[in-house]
């Protein structure tokens, strides 16, 4: 069977009993296999965890990446002033 | 014919070497299970009544290439005589080699206590005071850049 070269799969681990709590940890990784060539590239990171309390009660917690984010947000800030930047130099280009 | 072709042998030290590349790949693609759910939670601390456990992103990357042949020829002495004696060869020449990096980044702690569960986020300082520098000097220079007066305004 051909493997594909791009892959998404959600994995779900065994579970951890910790203070009363049963906590199944979930993961997401993204699986690139190079065509024509041997070899690839995995990303794995934490998704969340699904905790089911003494009583019985069940909740998913999820597990942001808050440095990502920041990075990102900073990204996007850096990207939208670039963008004034070049609106607002095109239009005093276009006035004078 | 009871002797042994030579192409049967270089053959089958092909065929023995694939079944050597076989097992590289095998081994290398074992580099691959980083995408196990183990892979990014590690293994529960218990402290008191609490119990930490790591979470990590993992990237991974391997790569390999092999190759190799093999030939036969023939190479006759005395042409043209009548003991002609030819001596068959054949050799046979391959290569490979392999590579691969992984990156692990804690991204968060899950700590768990008779109050509940909650998950803390781990702030990479460093990659925040990088990514904030970077952000804030191109901001600055495109600002400086656009407050500047055009070269060709004046034309």
């Amino acid at each position: 069977m051909k493997t594909p070269y791009f892959q998404v799969k959600n994995r779900t681990g065994e579970p951890y009993y910790a203070s009363g709590h049963k906590i199944v940890p979930l993961s997401k990784a993204y699986i690139l296999q190079f065509p024509g060539l041997h070899g690839g590239i995995v990303w794995n990171r934490p998704v969340g965890l699904a905790v089911t309390a003494s009583d019985g009660q069940e909740k998913i917690l999820p597990v942001h990446d808050k440095t990502r984010r920041i990075q990102l947000a900073l990204l996007g800030m850096v990207l939208a002033v670039g963008l004034l930047t070049v609106l607002a130099s095109s239009r005093k280009s276009g006035t004078s | 014919m009871s002797e042994k072709s030579p192409n049967i042998t270089a053959a089958e030290q092909y065929a023995h070497t694939l079944d050597k590349y076989d097992l590289i790949q095998g081994n290398v693609y074992k580099l691959l299970e980083v995408a196990h759910v183990n892979a990014v939670y590690g293994e529960p601390v218990t402290q008191g009544d609490q119990t930490i456990i790591p979470c990590a992103e993992v990237l991974a990357g391997v790569g390999f290439g092999f190759g190799g042949g093999f030939g036969s020829g023939t190479q006759s002495e005395g042409e043209g005589e009548a003991d002609t004696e030819s001596n068959t060869g054949s050799g046979f020449g391959g290569g490979g080699g392999a590579g691969g990096r992984s990156f692990s980044r804690p991204v968060a702690v899950v700590i768990a206590s008779p109050e509940g569960v909650r998950v803390e986020p781990v702030f990479d300082i460093t990659k925040i005071a990088l990514a904030a520098l970077t952000a804030a000097g191109f901001m600055v220079g495109m600002i400086a850049r656009m407050r500047r007066p055009s070269k060709f305004g004046e034309e």
